[in-house]
């Protein structure tokens, strides 16, 4: 008696085991390989790669720029803005939510039935990172990795994603473009008279982006970032002030974030105490689809970079700006810049002419 | 003979609720984004059934839909129960300790203290665990502070509990705008912003067990101690008349119902509502006796928070946080529980 239930079992394994290696719409699921992310965990991804979800809006832009046709969805849905740049079926990606830390909107079931054979994470990595992404990864099977990028470090996260998705040369060709203007700009910086500058956020203009922040990265790397302050906030709306300090500061040019006062100071009188406001030398960054300085601090920044090294130092950057954003968007978001759109998102970003 | 009808009511009411919940559990393992028919549920949790005495059945599902019923939507059908049975479990309780029908869980501060511990410890870049552990002392650091200003304060103890866990409560939440005040906007401040609307996503298998012993230390004793807070809503001096330790038995409640509710708003962040509503509408169900109205609102508050969270899983592609839904579900529905004219039990 006892066999039988024993030779019973046995045969109700083998079918199981025969059920498990029979999944019918897995082909690709016996080529994998090993992949080593940037924070050193090596996860099991398909050999070839063709659905791709992304952990948040910085990954998005990253990501987007090398497979858009990979991606199963995005993590925030694009700037309206964006609208007018990106080819309808991009604009239109689902939306999958976000991951902050272990938590988030990402809604596992949808992330699972989109069917995404990788989940990618980039930015600077958090303590808990690799805490994070293996527990997500063991709860839902999907792998997920973490490409680390910081605005000097962009050619080498493009050709780590390379690798992973299996596209070295699209990815060399994008991490080539971001190294090579990195190196361009970093260089124009070390050889100009840096302008005494500060960058303005904030609905009435009382907020600067400290020197030494978080977000300043760009800005104290092309100017003399005027606002110091004892406690930098790493905040995207920066450090708040008041006038006085700015009267202090008295800037010789003023960077405006684009949903600041820079419609307004022009005519207002004590503003137009400040030297820049005076004197025309005060600009608004240029939106779209995303703020060109940052936030999110992704990969767009370069286009940051070339406006402002353009605006400020113009004898040193010797390159025409309108080429190199089309440049940019036909590199980044798949699109053509037309003159009109670029003169549009420029208006009031390189100087009344 | 009225005795009699009371009792089988209650005892109907109590099999209701505990049917409903059992019929709510297993209706909740079939929905989900992932598309699983219902058959391959119920044949999934069979396979796990006889495998955890070591027997197998045939496969014939994909890993993904194993993935999505075991170790996606299991994890957190469990968690909604276990928390809506301790907030509601915890609000019975302090409504009763503090006779007062406006009392919640985080009555004495603990859902503040929670949440300074989680801003804090996402500040710091802790992982996932730390933030709920964070988040546990501080919620039990924030009573027992509540508990010690009260208890060297002259006059009457429960006034002074309470006026304790206001000022203390609103302490920590200062503490906790100046976390987020200078926390970093790009995912820090998202993540703490998304903690405090509380939200039961990304429960794991793994994080059950660590949030059910703490809540079952609190819910045992407090289902035993029902009867006696019977007699401390009678008010302090008739209690004592009758021989009871009411400052013994007051802080042994309170400190059962802390624990409860710090173990669930450390895995889930705030969920508010459950705990107040929840005993008010078992008292419509059982009556205002404890001894059937803190089983019947656990049991309605776990129904109640599972079919929440199936609506913030389940309403939209991505996740809806729960503690929005509770409030927007709680507070009318409160406001029906008032203007309905009171049946006489």
């Amino acid at each position: 008696m006892k066999k039988t239930i024993a030779l019973l079992l046995a045969a109700m394994m083998l079918i199981a085991l025969v059920g498990c290696t029979k999944t019918p719409n897995a082909p690709d699921a016996a080529g994998t390989r090993s992949f080593t992310d940037s924070v050193g965990r090596t996860v099991e991804v398909p050999n070839e790669i063709t659905k791709v979800a992304i952990s948040g809006p910085l990954a998005q832009i990253v990501v987007f720029a090398l497979c858009p046709d990979r991606l199963v969805g995005i993590a925030q849905k694009w700037d309206k803005t964006a609208e007018r740049f990106l080819a309808t079926e991009y604009y239109q990606l689902p939306e999958l939510g976000q991951l902050y830390g272990g938590k988030g909107e990402m809604n596992l079931e949808t992330l699972l039935s989109s069917g995404a054979q990788v989940v990618i994470d980039v930015g600077e990595p958090k303590g808990s990172i690799r805490e994070d992404l293996d527990a997500l990864s063991e709860q839902t099977g999907i792998p997920f990795v973490h490409i680390t990028a910081t605005i000097g470090t962009m050619g080498e996260a493009y050709q780590k994603l390379g690798e992973l998705l299996n596209m070295p040369e699209e990815a060399e060709a994008l991490a080539t473009y971001c190294d090579a203007q990195y190196a361009r700009i970093t260089e124009i910086a070390e050889r100009v008279d840096k302008a005494n500058l500060l960058y303005i956020t904030g609905d009435k203009g009382l907020n600067v982006i400290a020197r030494d922040s978080y977000h300043a990265e760009i800005i104290d790397l092309l100017g003399n970032n005027l606002a110091v302050v004892d406690s930098p906030s790493s905040k995207g709306t920066g450090n708040e002030v008041d006038m006085e300090s700015l009267l202090l500061w008295d800037p010789d040019v003023i960077l405006f974030a684009p949903d600041s006062v820079y419609a307004s100071v022009g005519s207002d009188p004590l503003w137009s105490e400040l030297k820049a406001i005076r004197n025309g030398t005060y600009y608004e960054v240029p939106m779209g689809p995303y703020n060109w300085m940052g936030f999110p601090p992704s990969v767009q920044r370069i286009l940051g970079m070339l406006w402002m090294a353009k605006l400020l130092y113009p004898d040193a950057a010797d390159y025409d700006l309108y080429a190199e954003a089309a440049a940019y968007f036909r590199l980044f978001y798949h699109c053509e810049l037309s003159e009109a759109d670029y003169d549009a998102l420029v208006r009031n970003s390189v100087g009344k002419q | 003979m009225t005795a009699d009808r009371g009792r089988n009511r209650r005892t109907a009411a109590l099999l209701i609720s505990g049917g409903v919940l059992l019929a709510l559990f297993l209706v909740s393992l079939t929905l989900g984004r992932y598309p699983v028919p219902l058959w391959d549920v119920v044949r999934i949790l069979w396979h796990r059934f006889w495998a955890l005495f070591g027997l197998s059945t045939p496969v014939v599902w994909t890993d993904a839909m194993e993935i999505a019923v075991i170790s996606v939507r299991l994890p957190r059908v469990v968690m909604a129960c276990l928390v809506g049975c301790s907030l509601s479990a915890a609000g019975a309780t302090f409504q009763g300790v503090f006779r007062n029908p406006m009392a919640s869980p985080d009555i004495l501060g603990a859902s503040s203290g929670a949440a300074f511990g989680a801003a804090l410890a996402i500040l710091l870049g802790c992982s996932a665990r730390f933030v709920t552990i964070f988040a546990f002392l501080g919620a039990i650091l924030t009573v027992a502070l509540v508990f010690l200003i009260s208890a060297r304060a002259p006059g009457l103890r429960v006034v002074n509990l309470i006026l304790a866990g206001i000022m203390v409560g609103s302490l920590f939440s200062a503490g906790t705008s100046y976390l987020k005040l200078v926390a970093d906007p790009a995912n820090q401040l998202p993540a703490i912003t998304y903690w405090l609307l509380g939200s039961l996503s990304g429960t794991r298998l793994a994080s059950i067990l660590p949030a059910a012993i703490p809540m079952a230390l609190g819910l045992v004793p407090l289902l035993l101690l029902r009867w006696r807070l019977n007699l401390l809503s009678l008010g302090d001096s008739e209690a004592r008349a009758l021989g009871v330790n009411t400052d013994l038995l007051r802080a042994v409640l309170i400190l059962c119902a802390t624990l409860v509710t710090a173990a669930s708003i450390s895995v889930s962040g705030v969920i508010g509502w459950v705990g107040l509503v929840i005993p008010h509408l078992s008292r419509k169900l059982v009556g205002s006796d404890n001894r059937a109205l803190l089983p019947c609102s656990m049991l309605t508050g776990a129904a109640f928070l599972l079919l929440v969270d199936d609506v913030s899983r389940n309403l939209l592609a991505t996740e809806i946080p729960i503690g929005i839904l509770t409030a927007v579900i709680g507070a009318p529905f409160f406001i029906y529980l008032l203007l309905r004219k009171e049946k006489t039990l």
